[in-house]
């Protein structure tokens, strides 16, 4: 199968290097990117805190005298067709998303790497079952996918955990098993062997820290792409429902007055949502970058 | 000879489609199944009465042991049988049949307008690597990768349609009052060629603009990304370097470069196919397209069980199917390729 691991596949690199990345120095880890998406991301999160607590309007309060009003002083980003308030509510839906985000790819991404150590580190028939069965999974459209696993197993925050999980599982089970076969030919993994470490030690002190770096960039890009998925479930009515406030379903909320000119219930959420997208890209870019510097 | 290579490939790769395509349908039922369990419950609604799942679980055959279900389900999907539509009551195969060509339309007059924009924007900004334009373009598919597709259409639709009353509303390929092409394929630019009907090609290809761009343009991001650091490995290889020191001209230096760092490209387009399945669900429903995916999406919405699940199988199914067709054109552009 020519299914790429990552959403967006990087071109290989000829890397000869035979340096662990754990001893390799960190001068060049805080970069611009890394650090302007580690800003973004901290400032939602504690935002999601702060900006609800002083805000005069209830996240969930609707207030039907003031129903679709335009942005201005006393709403900054205007209301909704039942009042709510949708600056509070685009900053209160961190909370929701991105707790919904990182449970499922910390998940996904926690069973992929077990399941990919020991599917790749252990040669034999399950590793390569294993193997085929993530590459059906990922012969799936990513969100038609998780949209009929949460559809039917009914509209609850955990099943979206579960689905964002499901469709991530192959996404880090390939790719640690491409690092672990790399990995497993090193030097100093014959030489951990020729000292007598066993394997499980051999795989937690020698194997995975050398394996988790791309990791860590893939789990920018899944959050990303987490985001926009779960919210893209939301705005079919699949998963987070209506009046809770999370950005796909206050961009559902705002769809119907797009039509008629009230831009701003759809539209700033939206851009709040695409600012933590963002900001997870420009992590896993960062990362990534600290990482080439090093090569 | 090269006929003939493509020729094994093609045999090859057909031989082991079967185990993957056996494969999909497997996923498809066990992973609808373990989410959601017996579908007489989804079926018999809100406030069902043990009767009336055990009427209903007679009718679609879920009162059989599981291993039997499958069983039935498997050589239904080789038959290309998918039951009836709890919602439309017509055969599940029929209903997605008629649909299909208007989301494969959209599909791939999106693909192919990210592809030529994402190309033609990561070749320019490759060839001015390090200047302000190459940033531009970097920074702009950079910024672009961040953006929901739904949202970019609601937001192309306002600017559009309602400020700028360019582009038609939001109410499938064709409006009411529109010139309708004779029904063939279902696909209304394709129907308008097909008649040679220029009235309704116009309004069709009006209809057809906005969602294309919604998702044509997304998708030239990382188009874009990919061809430009595809392009700059290329630049740097030896024997354009050789082709410089030659003295062959610039344009067919180009040509070269552009065709060696295409492959990449090729692959990337059939995930992209697999991606924008995907992304029609949420285009279509805004667009009110009325193909296969907007189809699902109501499926979904009235726990239309053999729908669903027909769906989930067909969409895995065409990107099976779209991943061979790749690995040939792969092979095609590629003649080092062996297999």
């Amino acid at each position: 199968m020519s299914t790429s691991s990552a959403r967006f596949p990087k071109l290989g690199r000829r890397s000869t290097r035979s340096t662990p990345d754990s001893q390799r120095d960190d001068r060049h880890l805080f970069n611009p990117a890394l650090i302007a998406g580690s800003l973004i991301i901290a400032g939602l999160v504690i935002g999601a805190y702060i900006i609800p607590a002083i805000s005069p309007y209830g996240a969930e309060q609707p207030n039907v005298r003031d129903a679709l009003q335009g942005p201005s002083f006393s709403h900054l980003f205007g209301t909704d067709q039942t009042g709510f308030d949708i600056f509070t509510r685009s900053f209160y839906a961190p909370r929701i998303d991105l707790s919904i985000a990182a449970a499922g790819v910390g998940l996904g991404a926690l069973i992929g790497v077990i399941i990919g150590v020991a599917a790749s580190y252990t040669r034999g028939l399950a590793g390569e079952i294993v193997l085929r069965i993530a590459d059906v999974v990922q012969s799936f459209p990513v969100l038609i996918l998780a949209l009929a696993l949460v559809a039917l197993a009914g509209n609850k925050a955990t099943n979206v955990i579960w689905a964002l999980a499901f469709v991530n599982v192959p996404i880090f089970l390939r790719l640690i098993r491409s690092r672990v076969l790399t990995i497993r030919e090193q030097r100093y993994i014959e030489a951990a062997i020729a000292l007598g470490n066993s394997t499980p030690r051999l795989l937690r002190k020698h194997v995975l820290p050398n394996a988790l770096g791309p990791v860590i960039v893939q789990l920018g890009i899944s959050m990303g792409y987490a985001i926009i998925l779960l919210a893209g479930l939301a705005f079919l009515g699949v998963g987070i429902q209506v009046p809770t406030p999370e950005w796909g379903s206050m961009i559902l909320i705002g769809r119907s007055n797009i039509t008629t000119g009230q831009w701003w219930t759809a539209v700033f959420p939206g851009l709040i949502l695409a600012v933590a997208v963002f900001g997870f890209n420009l992590i896993s870019e960062g990362v990534e970058r600290a990482r080439e510097v090093n090569r | 000879m090269r006929l003939g290579r493509v020729g094994t490939l093609l045999f090859k790769r057909i031989l082991i489609m079967i185990p993957i395509l056996f494969g999909v349908i497997t996923i498809t039922f066990f992973a609808t199944r373990l989410a959601g369990g017996d579908p007489a419950y989804l079926i018999a609604g809100a406030f069902p009465t043990p009767e009336v799942i055990e009427a209903i679980q007679v009718q679609i055959g879920t009162d059989k042991p599981l291993m039997e279900q499958y069983w039935t389900f498997l050589s239904g999907a080789v038959k290309l049988d998918f039951g009836t539509s709890i919602f439309t009551g017509n055969p599940v195969q029929e209903d997605l049949g008629n649909r299909l060509p208007a989301t494969l339309e959209l599909i791939i007059f999106s693909l192919s307008f990210g592809l030529i924009v994402g190309v033609s924007g990561g070749v320019y900004a490759a060839r001015r690597r390090g200047k302000s334009s190459d940033k531009a373009v970097s920074a702009t598919s950079f910024g672009l990768l961040s953006l929901p597709d739904f949202w970019f259409g609601l937001i192309l639709l306002f600017v559009f349609f309602f400020k700028l009353r360019w582009a038609p509303a939001p109410v499938g390929q064709l409006s009411a009052n529109d010139p309708s092409p004779t029904d063939i394929t279902g696909a209304a630019v394709i129907d308008s060629i097909l008649t040679a009907n220029a009235a309704a090609l116009k309004a069709s290809v009006g209809h057809v603009a906005l969602p294309v761009i919604t998702l044509g343009a997304l998708l030239a991001a990382p188009v874009a990304r990919l061809t430009r650091s595809s392009m700059l490995e290329t630049l740097q290889s030896d024997y354009l370097q050789f082709g410089r020191a030659c003295g062959l001209p610039q344009s067919r230096l180009r040509r070269y470069a552009i065709r060696a760092a295409l492959p990449p490209v090729v692959t990337f387009a059939g995930i992209l196919f697999s991606l924008l399945l995907g992304g029609a669900v949420l285009v279509e429903v805004i667009f009110s397209w009325g193909g296969a995916a907007q189809y699902a999406a109501t499926a979904i919405i009235q726990n239309d069980y053999p729908a669903i699940q027909a769906f989930v199988l067909v969409a895995g199914a065409i990107s099976v199917f779209i991943f061979l067709v790749v690995d040939l054109l792969y092979v095609m552009i590629d003649p080092r390729v062996r297999l």
